[in-house]
């Protein structure tokens, strides 16, 4: 009995699949019409010609559908989640729409449950996590402190990956006190960016061209102006979201050697084509966005 | 949206309008070496630009002609600031180019020298451009010295060096220059007076006179 | 110091059967198609003198050449030619003021006096582009074109992508190599300097078009 009821399921799920199908032919073929070459008028009457003969299909489907409906047999009797079946049977006004409402909040709570048993195990791939705690274990919160580290660790940690870019020169400088070093990176003649640490975390990045300048008035390294050229403002606005998307508190270094290797990818920003559409230029801009795990080039617009 | 106009257009409207200042109005003297600290404190109180130090400068003057072609010469004066400040390295230094035209004369009653005076501010490569347009160098000197301001006039207090040889700069005399300058456009004579004006307060310390340079 | 970034300048040829201020207003209209906006009119101009011949020893003759460009009002640009080398001396407009006092030793020549490139200046993003019609004592030479990408100063870089970008309204009349006389300097920084050495270059060829007929 129950094998029967599943096995007539099925098929009017199929048959209702086919019939949302053939409604597609008919709205795609009302767009793009005939491609067959002729004369205006043969054209016209094949173009109804078929049209006609796709709605038939969809007539065809829609009686196969509401044929297997009828076979199928309505479920019997309430649902009833054990015991309290019997709160349907309370008189009063005010508690007669509470069993429905029970077995609504049922359903969904047992949907929920299905999709994140689903979900748990795919994003469970990502091993690199943001907030420290695991589901079951309450452990006391390891304390995070890549955001006070010595500035000699600092200062190490970033020569050692400064040393492993060629062509990018690092330079710091603690001109706003012990704990914010400020970067500023100079990438071979492209372009030059400024970013500012608190310990080891990122706290701010602006980038400029190769030929504006880097200090106010006064001497002290400008942090705030934006740069004057259109493609190096974009470049900047990427960049702050690449400093959120590399954000790591747990892990401080590797979180800033992707960083660097991101502005790394920067390099050639000029002469690389844009994977997506193969042209250097779109609206007269090169491509100013980086993939942030295959750091290929794309264009803004080609960026999906 | 105006045209363009070209800068040749512009200077000349410039020029017939009188507002480049080409005329320079000069008043030179001497001080002896022992005798100027008693002047630099006069002219300290007198300036407007001393605030906690006095403007120190230290030029390389080269001098070179051309010619010359049809009984004409010219000479141009090249001046390279060899001070170097914090910060800026001797290849940012400013050289000027600087043309100046025989004095005025006639005039007995002007109390100072004019003459036409034309400063170009250039790149470093001058030397190297002018030699190749066939300028000789006559000869060069270093001034050293202090430079003071009063509203448009122009103080210098400066020791002349001369070099026998390469970088060997030895000082030329016992004494000091003292020139009062003012650059100004053409017909403003009265700029004139106020420099006299200002000559008569540092009279017992130094003369300033306008010197006759034919009979050097 | 502010660089200006990369300029490369080429000449235009005149449409089949249309004159040359009407090519010039074809490539106008492409150029806005393109999303361009007219940000104003250049001018670079250049005027020339000879050394009298009795000054360098041997007879040998220097041409100096005195040029304007809007882009750098403040300044004046000094090359000289005839010689071993070629020095550029920028100074600041006085200079205009001084060439007078030389009128013995260098004069200028009737002939060939002033010749200068005049048009609208258009800005798209962080291109520049100017289109110029020459003109050589009021009489018309040729039309020059100068892209410049002011984002990036060496030119090795983003020659490629200028290239792109002047294809897409100048056609196929682009050369797909450098221009000579950046070919040397291409992992250098470029600089005004530059600029004005090609535009001088460019003039010399339109003289000497007017010689050959």
């Amino acid at each position: 009995m129950a094998e029967k009821t599943v096995e007539s399921l099925s098929k009017a799920l199929d048959c209702v699949q086919q019939l949302r199908t053939s409604v597609c032919d008919v709205f795609r073929y009302m767009t793009e019409g005939n491609s067959e070459s002729g004369d205006d008028d043969t054209q016209r009457k094949q173009y109804v010609i078929n049209l006609k003969e796709t709605l038939n299909t969809v007539t065809r489907r829609l009686h196969d559908v509401e044929e297997s409906v009828n076979k199928l047999s309505v479920p019997s009797g309430a649902f009833q989640l054990g015991n309290t079946g019997f709160l349907s049977l309370d008189p009063t006004l005010d508690m007669q729409v509470l069993y429905g409402r029970l077995l609504d909040s049922y359903k969904w709570t047992e949907k929920v449950r299905d999709y994140s048993a689903f979900a748990v195990p795919i994003w469970a791939q990502n091993g690199v996590k943001r907030s420290q705690q695991t589901a079951l274990v309450r452990k006391r919160r390891m304390a995070q402190t890549s955001h006070c580290q010595p500035p000699q660790h600092v200062d190490a940690i970033l020569k050692t990956i400064g040393g492993t870019f060629n062509g990018m020169q690092l330079s710091i400088s603690r001109p706003y006190g012990t704990n914010s070093a400020v970067v500023q990176v100079d990438l071979d003649h492209v372009l030059k960016a400024v970013i500012t640490f608190k310990g080891l975390l990122i706290e701010w990045v602006l980038i400029r061209g190769y030929d504006e300048p880097m200090l106010t008035e006064d001497g002290r390294v400008d942090l705030w102006t934006p740069s004057d050229y259109h493609v190096f403002r974009k470049v900047s606005e990427n960049a702050q979201a690449a400093m959120v998307h590399y954000y790591g508190p747990l892990y401080p270094e590797f979180s800033l050697r992707s960083y660097l290797t991101w502005i790394y990818s920067y390099m050639k920003l000029f002469s690389e084509p844009c994977v997506k559409c193969g042209s250097r230029l779109l609206n007269a801009m090169p491509p100013t966005w980086r993939d942030l795990k295959t750091l290929q080039p794309y264009h803004e617009d080609c960026k999906s | 949206m105006c045209a363009a106009i070209s800068a040749q257009e512009k200077l000349q409207a410039a020029m017939q309008h009188k507002i480049v200042p080409n005329q320079e109005y000069l008043l030179q003297g001497s001080v002896l070496d022992s005798s100027k600290d008693v002047l630099i404190h006069r002219l300290r109180g007198l300036a407007d630009n001393v605030d906690e130090q006095v403007e120190t400068f230290q030029d390389r003057e080269r001098v070179l002609t051309l010619g010359p072609v049809s009984g004409q010469t010219l000479t141009l004066y090249v001046r390279q600031a060899m001070d170097v400040r914090p910060g800026m390295d001797q290849s940012d230094t400013p050289w000027t180019m600087r043309y100046i035209g025989q004095p005025e004369l006639g005039d007995k009653s002007r109390p100072t020298v004019l003459r036409n005076s034309i400063d170009v501010g250039c790149t470093p490569n001058v030397l190297e451009f002018l030699s190749e347009m066939g300028f000789k160098q006559d000869y060069e000197f270093m001034c050293k010295g202090l430079m003071f301001r009063k509203g448009r006039m122009k103080i210098l207090v400066y020791k002349v060096y001369k070099n026998k040889t390469a970088d060997n700069w030895e000082p030329l005399s016992m004494s000091h220059v003292v020139e009062l300058s003012v650059l100004a456009p053409q017909g403003h004579d009265a700029v004139a007076e106020d420099v006299r004006n200002f000559a008569e307060q540092l009279k017992p310390l130094v003369q300033l006179e306008k010197t006759d340079y034919r009979r050097l | 110091m502010i660089i200006m970034g990369f300029s490369t300048l080429q000449t235009f040829p005149l449409i089949e059967g249309l004159t040359g201020p009407q090519t010039l207003d074809v490539l106008h209209k492409r150029i806005t198609a393109l999303g361009a906006r007219v940000s104003g009119q250049f001018v670079v101009d250049c005027e020339t003198y000879f050394s009298a011949p009795s000054l360098l020893p041997g007879n040998s003759q220097r041409v100096l050449n005195v040029l304007h460009n809007t882009e750098e009002p403040a300044s004046v640009f000094a090359i000289l030619e005839g010689g071993a080398k070629q020095p550029v001396l920028v100074a600041d407009t006085l200079l205009d003021a001084l060439l007078p006092k030389m009128a013995v030793l260098y004069t200028s020549n009737k002939k060939q006096t002033r010749i200068e490139s005049k048009g609208n200046r258009y800005e798209m993003g962080d291109f520049v582009v100017k289109l110029g019609s020459v003109t050589m004592s009021g009489s018309f030479k040729g039309i020059l074109v100068e892209v410049c990408y002011l984002a990036c100063v060496v030119p090795a870089l983003c020659w490629e992508m200028v290239w792109e970008f002047m294809q897409s309204f100048l056609g196929s009349t682009v050369p797909s190599t450098l221009p000579p006389y950046i070919q040397s300097r291409q992992n250098a920084t470029f600089s005004p300097t530059d600029t004005i050495q090609m535009y001088l270059e460019k003039f010399n060829e339109f003289r000497k078009q007017t010689v050959a007929r």
